[in-house]
């Protein structure tokens, strides 16, 4: 049963301590934040040499399915308590019932007095702790589901899970763009060029990768003769989602909520794109070349990829098609750390560059052909990176 | 509960050629013709490149994903479908260009753009075409070059042509003395010198499988087996691979130190063993002696796997060796692959049409 579970127990886990803590209001709202940084991050880093190479079988899929079903219906749980907090009514009479249900069980706690009592650190820490979950725990069930064209409730909750944090553009830009074009410098959003700084990529990447959407759904919408402001424009679909989120937000949690919960957004849009930067980071693929689990730098730490659905095994979802469970283990390139800390690495350019530096050379040097090190070696001598000079000595032209 | 009534698998019948592959529920038609060893076009999997694109003659499919995000609409009114998010719900009729279709011969100009010599007398020409060309041609195949006034002449890619970022193409081309071509491109420095290419030819090309592959080379017929090999790194084959590299004396060898770097990216097990017939007993060759044939019966007794393949390039004799020794190893006839280095300048007519490989022996 393990192998099963153990994809949804960090979920719960964090899902309850989180509520948990915006509910017990003042600095416990914190509690989701500091749970992503200790227990994810931390763990990471205690863990840095467990490694999880087993590829199982599972008799039983539709257990990893209502493991993500259960924890997407946790992060809409996560958004209406975050805005419920946030406000002065009690919205669905939660707060007056859980009291009650509370005192029941013998354990007297005033939900109600409790965030009356909330001042601007506790709103700040609400913010961070529902943005670091969905931005973790959110777009990563979120970008599983999305990935299931072929099953129209896994794409119907994906795409609502999406729209908790506003996620619009990516999953068409995701799944019909990166995917297609993964290693291809200048035309695949997500594989920043050598010597792209992360600040850079979140401003022109994101515009790209913005861009990137609208022009796949328009051709999509113009290969069927219908205008832009069809029905049948899913990116639109995936903003009238994130209006409705928002209006459900205000409805609750009042114009409080609504900016308690862009913190949360944003925060989370700054944990995808800190995932993507350092994920292809520099790797390219040549014209004709088949995806294959070269083109990404992924992680088998086990605790990485509980808290990711798999998403760490990352080269083998680009190579195949597959549900996160089946992404299997077999030689490929690697980041030192697991994702969740890449992805705050990625945010600190010093760092960053300490510890991608060795994995450029080291791609260089086992993972790339003779005909990708020609371009490799331009690309080199463009980022001014020095510390890759020679990199591709390895193998002459 | 209606699975439970449904069959469990389909058929689909591949046309032209009529192969039929089984497909299982809830299994793609890419990834069954995958597996059943054909050669399907595709790049990514996920239904977002379009190279899996076939044609549904006959029969119902479930969709896995808008094919109109990446195929033309009117195509798609036409019947094409992505076969790698393409489930069947009954039996079905496709078309698709499986990889033997996929080899259209073409015919391109091309200069000289350089001319390094690898040992005393092989040289690696490299030509810069007037148009990108070659794209579809495999690890293994060859080309046709000829030069005004000479007879035409056959030459392993040593790179896929769709590999070369630069879109160069490159051959091992060793100086058989009297062979016409190689004496004009001995003589001087040919650099600048036009050059007319026609290909890909041939049927040596890395097939689909699982097994080991044991590759021999001798000579020039290095250029077709790195081919195969950087095609392998690039790709993600996932299977063990040995190499042996056949060559006279030291002063023959060549690419070593390439060979090496590229079996460090290789992702199974990979052994490169040169060997040298004719080296002289007390020099300093620290490496392998004898025949291509001696080095692959001690490597390979006992040692060759169901599933395993053997690609074998150069000298005829060197060919006919390596074949009746694989047989003898336990490997079937049907999973051995080779290009017979056959001296043009030597045959009736220079470049009959039973030459394949013309002009080169090690």
């Amino acid at each position: 049963m393990w192998k099963y579970l153990r994809f949804g127990y960090i979920h719960w886990i964090w899902l309850a301590v989180s509520v948990a803590g915006l509910l017990a209001g003042g600095w416990w709202t914190w509690t989701g934040v500091v749970f992503l940084f200790a227990v994810g991050v931390g763990g990471e880093v205690l863990t840095k040499d467990w490694r999880d190479e087993t590829n199982p079988t599972y008799a039983h899929p539709i257990i990893h399915d209502l493991i993500i079903y259960s924890v997407v219906v946790g992060h809409v749980f996560a958004v209406f308590v975050t805005a419920w907090i946030c406000a002065s009514d009690d919205a669905f009479g939660f707060g007056a019932w859980l009291t009650q249900v509370l005192d029941a069980r013998g354990w007297p706690y005033d939900v109600i007095a409790a965030r009356a009592a909330n001042n601007w650190t506790a709103y700040l820490g609400a913010g961070l702790s529902l943005g670091g979950l969905l931005g973790v725990s959110g777009i990563s069930a979120a970008h599983e589901l999305t990935h299931r064209t072929g099953n129209p409730f896994d794409l119907w909750c994906g795409r609502w899970d999406f729209a908790l944090s506003y996620g619009t553009n990516f999953a068409t830009e995701h799944v019909y763009g990166h995917h297609r074009n993964l290693g291809y410098p200048g035309v695949d959003t997500v594989s920043p060029k050598r010597g792209v700084g992360v600040y850079e990529f979140l401003t022109a990447g994101a515009m790209h990768q913005w861009h990137g959407g609208f022009d796949i759904e328009r051709r999509r919408l113009d290969a069927l003769g219908k205008s832009w402001w069809s029905p049948h424009n899913r990116v639109l679909h995936a903003w009238a989602r994130g209006a409705v989120v928002v209006a459900a937000v205000a409805w609750i949690g009042g114009l409080l909520g609504v900016v308690v919960w862009f913190v949360a957004a944003a925060f989370s849009k700054y944990i995808l794109e800190g995932l993507n930067f350092f994920s292809h980071y520099g790797l390219i693929r040549l014209p004709g070349e088949k995806i294959t689990t070269r083109n990404t730098f992924s992680s088998f730490n086990p605790l990485s990829n509980h808290f990711t659905f798999n998403l760490g095994r990352h080269g083998s979802h680009h190579e195949h098609d597959r549900p996160y469970y089946l992404h299997q283990y077999q030689p490929m390139p690697e980041a030192p750390y697991g994702y969740l800390t890449m992805t705050l690495v990625s945010w600190i350019p010093p760092l960053f560059w300490k510890l991608m530096i060795p994995m450029l050379k080291n791609w260089d040097e086992r993972w790339a052909t003779p005909a990708e090190l020609e371009v490799i070696d331009r690309h080199n001598r463009e980022s001014g990176i020095t510390e890759l000079n020679g990199s591709t000595a390895a193998v002459p032209a | 509960m209606l699975s439970l009534f449904r069959k469990p698998s389909h058929t689909a019948v591949l046309e032209p050629g009529g192969a039929r592959i089984v497909v299982r529920r809830g299994e793609r038609l890419l990834s069954a013709a995958l597996a059943a060893g054909l050669d399907w076009p595709y790049d990514c999997r996920v239904g977002s490149c379009g190279t899996c694109r076939c044609v549904l003659k006959s029969g119902r499919i479930n969709a896995l994903t808008d094919f109109v995000y990446t195929l033309d609409a009117a195509d798609v009114r036409a019947g094409a479908i992505l076969a790698c998010q393409t489930e069947l719900k009954s039996d079905v009729v496709v078309d698709v260009a499986l990889g033997q279709a996929r080899s259209a011969l073409d015919t391109v100009s091309g200069t000289i753009t350089g001319a390094a010599p690898l040992t005393h007398d092989i040289l690696e020409v490299v030509i810069n075409t007037a148009r990108p060309a070659f794209a579809a041609a495999r690890a293994g195949q060859y080309a046709e070059l000829s030069v005004a006034g000479l007879p035409p002449r056959s030459y392993s890619f040593a790179r896929v042509p769709a590999r070369d970022p630069g879109g160069a193409l490159r051959f091992y081309i060793r100086h058989i003395p009297g062979g016409a071509f190689t004496d004009w491109l001995f003589a001087a420095d040919r650099v600048g010198s036009r050059v007319t290419l026609s290909g890909p030819h041939g049927s040596f090309y890395q097939r689909a499988g699982t097994g080991r592959l044991w590759c021999m080379a001798g000579g020039s017929g290095l250029a077709p087996i790195e081919a195969l090999i950087e095609d392998g790194v690039a790709q993600g084959l996932q299977r063990h691979c040995t190499v042996i590299f056949g060559a006279r004396t030291e002063r023959d060898l060549y690419r070593l130190d390439e060979l090496a770097a590229l079996g460090r990216r290789w992702q199974g097990d990979f052994n490169l063993v040169p060997i040298l017939s004719e080296e002289a007993a007390g020099s300093t060759w620290a490496g392998a002696r004898g025949l291509v044939t001696a080095a692959l019966e001690q490597l390979a007794a006992g040692a060759v796997g169901p599933g395993d393949q053997g690609y074998l390039c150069g000298p005829p004799p060197m060919v006919d060796a390596c074949i009746v020794a694989l047989e003898a190893l336990g490997l079937p006839r049907d999973a051995i692959f080779f290009d017979r280095f056959v001296d043009a300048s030597t045959q009736p007519g220079g470049s009959a049409a039973s030459v394949i490989n013309a002009e080169r022996s090690p």
